[in-house]
């Protein structure tokens, strides 16, 4: 029931925010309303961002600490992370399409975001090929952990491999009303992406418990001496 | 830490033995490099200019694709007859495993390069220097570092084997365009000093994976 | 420290399937034990349990008073495991596959020592022959071997009497004596009652999950 609330009220605010961005904004000197899109873009790529490294941190602290609550905090984030990363490519290339001509270049954050999804797509592809919840955790997060180092690396060294010029989408060059549409459109979608990471992680925690209690040792049969 | 590195060794030795009694593995897997360089040569062009233009690319996807069947059976081959299982019991620390794993597998890389290039030399016209052997040796290691930690992983898994590429090859690609690069710009005899920065970027992978990869690697082999 | 093995409410469950529930075990230093049970019934879960190659889903335990989840490779160092696996490696030959597990246990022993543990086991013909060539007994009498290496205190050993010969049961059956003398503690899993009734002090019965004595 709460978390119904929460969620209308998300979704409410997400739909302001993009008014917001469609309507109050104005539209660019040289794009004209083609822009627009990047207020869903660029938040979907800030957050996508935040929540692998979320993800970062849960396999840390899972292998650091070994509570099953990290193992769940990396592996929803992951998810969440993944279906983000998932709609930041073809949003850029419907945004790259009019603006550059082209649908894809071989730009380094297009080829990182790329090659992110295929490596967290391979990770959660491993996680369903484990049985044992324990060796789960613990191989998916030393996975995660070496993942998320190369992220870094593979983008440095694609950014040296051939480089596009650059588009800044800090807020710093734009207009005003373009920067406010630009964080109320991340605010409401980290909003929505916190939202489905609790939900997320509450379900992980009721499937386990379900399958903890499914198979709860037999009981001691009567008059047993062990 | 004696003893860590007399475990390294032996299981180094031991496959080193092993490989070498049934040296079908090797053999193939020359065979399979040689035939790679072919097929991409007939796939690609005939203009010999051209060739020489994408040598290093070719060169080191060559090294990939054909290393990829002895980096599986790496650790595959422990988990017949509860191999894996006895070393443990054996008291083997998990980090020497790996280390003697990936020395091996080192071995066997670099061997099948000694074979490539002389290869890649006559068929695609290139010039062989010393500057070049350093970039294979840094590659090699990223490769072998990275190929083992996956071949553990997957070899733990009841049927992951279809899995190694998969995992493996999108973690390698900074590796690959650094190693391409490099060895561009030693054919080219890079003017311009902008090797450096590239042989830095390959000694930080390598140095990033192998501590990643060794401080990690008790999760995978231990059970 | 009397008890080697202290074993409280272990249970262990593969999926949804319990193999081993509420157990409760103790033995004591220098005991040996038979365990028996039907085919499924939990012996080689409950020895890979005791060995640290799997873990518990639910109880403790402690083996020579350690916890097996921080000092393993203590515990390690110290038991010895003949499991249904052989654990040996194909293309080497017997004296390989010997120097392998002393040089990762490491000991430093040379080669004169292997063939003496050879010829204790009667294979020292087959010494350098890859064992893959090698007959199903001989390849369980370099097993027994290997169990010689080092110094154990605690040997697990899961049927050990399949594929042995009689004068291969006659040596193992000697070595299970001089275990024993010496004060080192056995489990031996087994289907072979007779065989085995006569080299332990008492016998451990597995039945649903659990130890009925
Ligand atoms: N790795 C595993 N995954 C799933 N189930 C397993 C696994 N290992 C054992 N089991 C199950 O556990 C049960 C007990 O197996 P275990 O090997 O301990 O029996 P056992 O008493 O040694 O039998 P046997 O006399 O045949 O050797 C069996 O039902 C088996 O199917
Ligand atoms: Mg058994």
């Amino acid at each position: 029931m709460k978390s119904k609330v929460i969620l209308i009220f998300l979704i409410l605010f997400f739909a302001f925010a993009q008014y917001w961005g469609l309507v109050r904004a104005p539209a660019d000197r040289m794009m004209g309303d083609v822009y627009r899109i990047l207020f869903v873009h660029v938040p979907a790529a800030w957050n996508a961002l935040l929540l692998l490294t979320v993800s970062f941190v849960g396999c840390l602290l899972y292998l650091l600490r070994r509570k099953e609550f990290w193992d769940r905090l990396a592996h929803s984030s992951m998810e969440i992370g993944l279906v983000l990363t998932g709609l930041v490519l073809p949003l850029g290339s419907l945004w790259a399409k009019p603006t550059w001509g082209v649908w894809w270049t071989w730009d380094p954050r297009l080829t990182t975001t790329m090659i992110l999804f295929i490596l967290y797509a391979g990770v959660l592809i491993l996680r369903q090929l484990i049985d044992d919840p324990v060796r789960r955790a613990k191989i998916s997060s030393a996975v995660g952990l070496l993942i998320y180092l190369n992220v870094p690396i593979v983008y440095l060294s694609v950014r040296w491999w051939r480089s596009l010029h650059q588009l800044q989408s800090s807020p710093s060059t734009m207009d005003p009303q373009m920067v406010l549409a630009l964080r109320l459109n991340a605010f409401a979608l980290l909003g929505l992406a916190v939202f489905f990471l609790v939900q997320r992680m509450r379900l992980l925690k009721r499937e386990a418990l379900i399958e903890e209690k499914e198979s709860l040792p037999p009981p001691l049969p009567r008059g047993a001496q062990s | 830490m004696t003893l860590f590195f007399q475990q390294t060794v032996a299981i180094l030795s031991k496959d080193f033995l092993m490989e070498y009694r049934d040296r079908s593995r090797l053999l193939s897997t020359l065979l399979f490099g040689l035939l790679l360089l072919l097929l991409f040569s007939f796939a690609l062009s005939v203009d010999p200019a051209l060739m020489r233009k994408m040598a290093p690319g070719l060169f080191w996807l060559t090294l990939f694709f054909a290393s990829t069947l002895s980096l599986e059976h790496s650790f595959q081959k422990e988990r017949e007859e509860g191999r894996w299982e006895g070393l443990l019991i054996l008291g083997i620390d998990p980090r020497a495993l790996f280390l003697g794993k990936l020395l091996g597998n080192l071995l066997f890389i670099s061997l099948l390069q000694l074979f490539l290039l002389p290869l890649m030399a006559v068929l695609y016209d290139i010039q062989l220097s010393w500057t070049l052997g350093t970039v294979l040796v840094l590659g090699s290691l990223g490769l072998s570092t990275l190929g083992t930690f996956y071949s553990a992983l997957t070899a733990s898994l009841r049927e992951g084997q279809f899995l190694l590429p998969l995992l493996l090859y999108p973690m390698l690609v900074p590796l690959l365009l650094a190693s391409v690069k490099v060895t561009e710009l030693v054919l080219a005899r890079d003017l311009f000093g902008q090797q450096v920065a590239w042989l830095k970027l390959l000694i930080v992978f390598d140095i990033i994976f192998l501590l990643g990869s060794l401080l990690t690697a008790e999760f995978l082999i231990d059970r | 420290m009397n008890n080697i093995i202290e074993m409280v409410e272990i249970g262990r469950r593969f999926d949804r399937s319990w193999v081993l529930a509420h157990m409760n075990l103790t033995i004591k230093k220098g005991e040996s034990v038979a365990l028996f049970g039907a085919n499924g019934s939990g012996k080689s879960t409950l020895l890979k349990i005791l060995a640290t190659l799997l873990s518990p889903t639910t109880g403790r335990f402690q083996i020579f008073g350690k916890n097996p989840e921080k000092e393993k490779s203590f515990i390690r160092r110290h038991l010895r495991l003949l499991g249904h696996d052989k654990q040996l490696y194909g293309s080497l030959t017997p004296l390989e596959n010997l120097r392998l597990a002393a040089r990762i246990r490491g000991l430093d022993y040379n080669d004169k020592i292997f063939e003496s543990l050879l010829g204790q086991l009667q294979i020292l013909p087959f010494k350098d022959q890859p064992i893959g060539e090698l007959s199903e007994g001989t390849k369980k009498k370099l097993v027994l071997a290997k169990l010689l290496l080092g110094d154990p205190e605690l040997i697990l050993m899961d049927e050990p009497y399949p594929a042995l010969d009689k004068s291969g049961r006659e040596i193992l059956g000697h070595l299970i004596h001089e275990w024993r003398h010496e004060g080192k503690t056995l489990i031996i899993a087994s289907h072979d009652h007779e065989e085995t009734i006569k080299h332990v002090d008492r016998v451990l019965t597995l039945q649903g999950g659990m130890i009925s004595s």
